[in-house]
C-alpha cells in the first residue's frame, strides 16, 4: 500500500488551489447551495453540481503506509501543499503559452 | 545485462512518470498505447524524441487489454522481465457509464496478461505489477485502511479492480509468479488527466485567475482523499517489483 497518512477534502484541496494565486475562498450556504465565494470582492468562485456526485460515494480514503515503509523502505517526499503549488503553476504556464499562440 | 520492462497504460499519468523512471535507471522499455484518432501519446512524447539518442531503448507499441492475442504477441515479442499493468479505464464516474467495458478492460485485462506469462512460459522470468487502488475499500471498513482492511468496493471500476486483485493473488499462489498489487492512494500531478478532481480545480483556479473563466462547478466537497504526488507513487511500483 502506496500512501501519505494524510488525507483532506474536495473542499481544503480548493482553498489551497486558490490560496497559491493568493484568493481567499469563504464558504456559503449548505449542501448543494454551498458556495465557495472570492472574500475579496465578494464573488462566486465554486458551485456544487449535483452531476459530478457518484450514484454510490466514496467519502473517505486515509491509508496506513506502514508496510510500504517497513518492506520497500518507501515513503512520500512530496506534501500536499508542494503538489498542489506545482500542479497550479503548470496549468498557468500552460494556459499562458496556449493564449499566446492564439494571440499570434 | 540490462532488464527489459512492458507498460500498459503507458501514455497515462503513471505510465509516463514509470517510463521516465525505468529509462533513467537503464531499462529498455516497451510502452503500450490505445490507438485513436486523436492524438494520446502527449505525456510520452518528451520520451519518444529522446529515442533519437541511442541509448534510450523507448518502444511504443499499439494495444488493448480487450485484445488476447494483441496482448500474447506483445509478451512474447518483448519478453519482459517486468510487466507493469497500469492501463486501465481509470475514471471511477465514468465507469459507471461503461460498466462492462470498464470489467473487461480492468478486470479480465489483468487476467489477459496474467495468462499471457503463464502460456509462453515465463513464469520463471516475467514479474508482474497490478494496478491496485484505495478504491477497492470504497466504504471503508477501517481508519486507516491498511492491507488487512477489508474490501466494499462502490462503483463498477473498483468491482473490475477487485477481480484484478484477486487474479494476481491467485495466479502469484497457483503458478509461483512474482505477481504483486500494488495498492496505491491517490496520485496527482501536472499531468493529471483534466476530468479528475484535482486536476480539474488547478485547471479551473488558472483560468478564473487569468480572467478566462468565471467559476468552478464541483461535485461532493466533503470527500477526504490522501493525496500524493504520482512521482513518488511510480517509486514504489518499480521497487514492489525488485
Amino acid at each position: 500500500m502506496l500512501a501519505t497518512g494524510v488525507n483532506h477534502s474536495v473542499r481544503e484541496f480548493i482553498e489551497m488551489a486558490f490560496g497559491h494565486v493568493d484568493t481567499k475562498v469563504r464558504w456559503e450556504g449548505k449542501g448543494l447551495d454551498e458556495k465557495g465565494i472570492d472574500a475579496a470582492n465578494g464573488k462566486v468562485l465554486v458551485s456544487v453540481d449535483p452531476r459530478y456526485f457518484r450514484p454510490t460515494e466514496v467519502d473517505f480514503l486515509l491509508g496506513d503506509p506502514a508496510k510500504a515503509k517497513k518492506v520497500l523502505g518507501w515513503t512520500h517526499t512530496v506534501e500536499l501543499k508542494d503538489l498542489v503549488a506545482e500542479m497550479v503553476d503548470c496549468d498557468l504556464k500552460s494556459i499562458t503559452s496556449k493564449r499566446g499562440r492564439s494571440d499570434d | 545485462m540490462a532488464k527489459t520492462a512492458l507498460i500498459t497504460g503507458v501514455t497515462g499519468q503513471d505510465g509516463s512518470y514509470l517510463a521516465a523512471l525505468l529509462l533513467q535507471k537503464g531499462y529498455t522499455v516497451h510502452g503500450v498505447k490505445r490507438r485513436s484518432s486523436s492524438f494520446n501519446t502527449g505525456r510520452v512524447d518528451r520520451l519518444y524524441q529522446d529515442r533519437h539518442d541511442e541509448k534510450v531503448q523507448f518502444t511504443l507499441h499499439y494495444g488493448d487489454m480487450t485484445d488476447s492475442t494483441n496482448i500474447i504477441r506483445l509478451v512474447q515479442e518483448t519478453q519482459p522481465d517486468e510487466i507493469y499493468n497500469l492501463a486501465a479505464q481509470s475514471h471511477v464516474q465514468v465507469s459507471f457509464e461503461t460498466a462492462e467495458y470498464t470489467a473487461n478492460a480492468d478486470g479480465i485485462g489483468a487476467l489477459r496478461i496474467l495468462e499471457a506469462i503463464r502460456l509462453l512460459g515465463l513464469t520463471e522470468k516475467t514479474r508482474f505489477y497490478q494496478a491496485s487502488t484505495s478504491e477497492l475499500y470504497g466504504l471503508v471498513q477501517e481508519k486507516p485502511q491498511r492491507e488487512t482492511t477489508p474490501f466494499y468496493p462502490r462503483s463498477p471500476y473498483a468491482v473490475a479492480k477487485l477481480y484484478g486483485y484477486w487474479i494476481t493473488v491467485n495466479y502469484r499462489e497457483a503458478y509461483g509468479i512474482h505477481a504483486s498489487n500494488g495498492i496505491l492512494f491517490n496520485h496527482e500531478s501536472p499531468v493529471r488527466g483534466e476530468t479528475f478532481v484535482t486536476r480539474k480545480i488547478t485547471r479551473a483556479v488558472a483560468a478564473i485567475h487569468l480572467g478566462l473563466q468565471d467559476k468552478l462547478y464541483i461535485g461532493n466537497l466533503d470527500s477526504m482523499r490522501d493525496w500524493g504526488h504520482a512521482r513518488d507513487y511510480v517509486e514504489g511500483m518499480w521497487r514492489i517489483l525488485q
